[in-house]
């Protein structure tokens, strides 16, 4: 019934409704990946929350300060350790003026009973890997942005550590937080830099029957009386030394989205304000025909809630694709960590509609409220 | 003598424009038998479109009531006084005052979606009456493609297709040529005689009355007596003797 005069007015003024959908669809497209990003961040979270691994790092700097290798030891010692990984951190670059590589120096064994994704590596090449005495496994975005294969021999030029470090490429770290990084043996490392007998940091996993907040406190119980102190952490303090402090970062999001879908009811009203105001003599005419109030509410409104909608559909399928492709393409974590959730996808229609409505109100209203006697007047 | 459809008692109209009152109607009375067809004129700002207004419950008087039928329209709500006005009334305006973006036939079937009908009937009641105002070869165009006669015969075409009892015309030939306005005129006659509408026509035009059996003159708001006409029937009849 409505359906016609709505279609018609929404073709009128083509440009005015592509212009407005197009805005509508930019807003819901960033406000679908900034909640996403929150959702991903969470997972990421998540994960480190259930994690029952646990980082022992020199009590005053994680990055810089090391810790004796004969930690390592003591720490496996601790009732309630199930598997330790002692590891170096090393910075190092290929070329000058090409990018650095960060990568970590680690027990080859070890190492994959801490990082979940490493268990995605096919066998034969974690294999190699153990085998070979130089082997290291290479990030895939490092593999793609310097267009490597395994196989490949390379020599790492250290940063942090003047050392230079051939390596063989024996396989690809499929995602996850060292898929940008690389890994090689720690004893192949320990041969090669003259600063032996120190390393940055130790992954723990903890036993079953022991709580990570129980195990970190004996932990550092152990080494309360040695000259150098350790802190024991959960890897979500890690993240949270990394990534700040997540929960303002979430308000910051939260906000930043909110301006949008403002800014988005305020384009979308103004669009349908100009629209009616251009109408109120058509809307004048409908309602002398007999049209009731409550019919222009729904033409006036209808046209806004269509209008945002589509963009709305427009702009959280197009986030939906775009964050599925980036999601094959980042390595943070597994890919279904950036679909967007069906929630979002309902969420951010639910809000279209909300906005839709919003932002039809004020003129809808100002069409059924107008003096009917001076709006035809007005025309003759 | 046909019952009387319209009934105006004592009508006062006063409009506060900018702190000045202005008193459009005073103490109008009024009775318009059913089936009747009576003209309104008078200079501008003498309250003919104000009457009009008020007559289709467009507008509410300051004092005095309007029944039609019997029921009193300024004590109807914004929302009755719509849903009574697409049952009862058929509004013609100086201009057409047509939707640009619909079609002829659109514009006419616009005022059918008020009614509980089905596809099938709309079209047909719309094509019937677009065929009345012989424009059933226009009905594909827009109301940019129409001459101003077009376009108001199509006006015609809508308040009419909803069959109601009354129609009230505001200067409906006011902007058009004379020959555009001898055809809409030819229309209101025919709505009259053929089809026994009561016809309220607001008009400057001395010969766009002729077509009234009824004159009255409205001046600074009051009533003059009525000037009785016969019939374009009776006329021929007469002419015939």
């Amino acid at each position: 019934m409505e359906y016609l005069l709505i279609r018609k007015n929404l073709l009128r003024n083509r440009k005015r409704t592509a212009l407005t959908v197009v805005g509508v669809a930019i807003s819901i497209f960033l406000f679908c990946g900034l909640l996403t990003i929150i959702t991903v961040m969470n997972n990421l979270l998540k994960d480190a929350e259930n994690s029952s691994v646990l980082g022992v790092r020199n009590f005053y700097s994680w990055v810089e300060g090391t810790i004796p290798v004969t930690y390592v030891e003591r720490v496996k010692q601790v009732p309630g350790v199930q598997t330790v990984c002692p590891l170096n951190f090393l910075t190092s670059y290929i070329d000058v003026g090409k990018p650095n590589l960060f990568g970590l120096a680690a027990d080859p064994v070890t190492v994959r009973e801490i990082f979940p994704e490493f268990k995605e590596i096919p066998e034969t090449a974690y294999q190699d890997f153990m085998r070979e005495r130089t082997g290291a496994l290479m990030g895939k975005e490092k593999m793609e942005t310097f267009g490597w294969k395994v196989g490949d021999l390379v020599t790492l030029r250290g940063a942090s550590v003047p050392i230079d470090i051939p390596i063989k490429i024996t396989g690809v770290i499929p995602y996850g937080g060292l898929a940008d990084n690389f890994v090689i043996h720690r004893d192949y490392f320990e041969e090669l830099n003259p600063d032996k007998g120190n390393i940055n940091f130790i992954l723990l996993r903890v036993g079953s029957g022991h709580t990570p907040a129980e195990m970190i406190q004996t932990i550092d119980q152990t080494f309360q009386r040695d000259a150098i102190k350790i802190k024991t952490e959960t890897v979500k303090t890690v993240l949270l030394a990394l990534i700040g402090q997540i929960d303002n970062l979430q308000i910051l999001i939260i906000v930043i989205a909110a301006i949008i879908l403002v800014s988005s009811l305020l384009l979308a009203a103004n669009s349908i304000a100009m629209s009616v105001r251009g109408r109120r003599r058509e809307l004048a005419v409908l309602q002398t025909i007999g049209y009731t109030p409550r019919r222009i509410l729904i033409l006036v409104l209808g046209e806004s809630l269509v209008t945002v909608l589509i963009g709305g559909i427009i702009g959280s399928v197009t986030a939906y694709v775009v964050l599925y492709y980036v999601g094959l393409n980042l390595p943070l974590g597994p890919q279904s960590y950036f679909n967007m959730p069906w929630q979002t996808l309902i969420e951010a229609l639910l809000i279209c509609a909300v906005v839709g409505v919003l932002s039809g109100l004020v003129p809808a209203l100002g069409s059924v409220r107008m003096v009917l006697a001076d709006a035809l007047r007005r025309v003759g | 003598m046909a019952n009387t459809l319209i009934e105006i008692r004592n009508l006062t109209k006063v409009y506060d424009r900018g702190g000045t009152k202005v008193t459009p109607l005073k103490e109008v009375s009024l009775s318009i038998p059913e089936g009747e067809f009576v003209a309104l004129m008078g200079p501008s700002g003498s309250g003919k479109s104000t009457l009009l207004n008020i007559i289709s419950g467009i507008d509410t008087p300051t004092t005095g009531d309007v029944l039609v039928g019997g029921l009193s329209i300024p004590s109807l709500k914004r929302s009755e006084a719509a849903a009574w006005r697409s049952r009862n009334v058929g509004y013609v305006f100086q201009s057409a005052n047509l939707i640009p973006v619909l079609t002829a036939y659109e514009n006419v079937e616009i005022a059918l979606f008020l009614h509980n009908l089905s596809r099938a009937k709309r079209k047909d009641r719309a094509l019937t009456v677009l065929k009345l105002v012989g424009l059933t070869d226009r009905q594909d165009h827009l109301p940019g493609q129409l001459s101003g006669g077009e376009e108001q015969r199509v006006a015609i075409a809508r308040a009419m297709v909803a069959d109601p009892k009354i129609l009230l015309a505001d200067e409906p030939t006011g902007e058009l040529d004379a020959n555009a306005a001898k055809e809409v005129l030819k229309i209101f006659g025919l709505l009259s005689e053929k089809f026994g509408k009561t016809i309220l026509l607001v008009t400057h035009d001395p010969v766009a009355a002729e077509r009234a059996h009824l004159i009255y003159h409205l001046e600074k708001g009051s009533l003059l007596p009525a000037v009785e006409q016969q019939t374009p029937a009776a006329q021929l009849s007469q002419a015939s003797d």
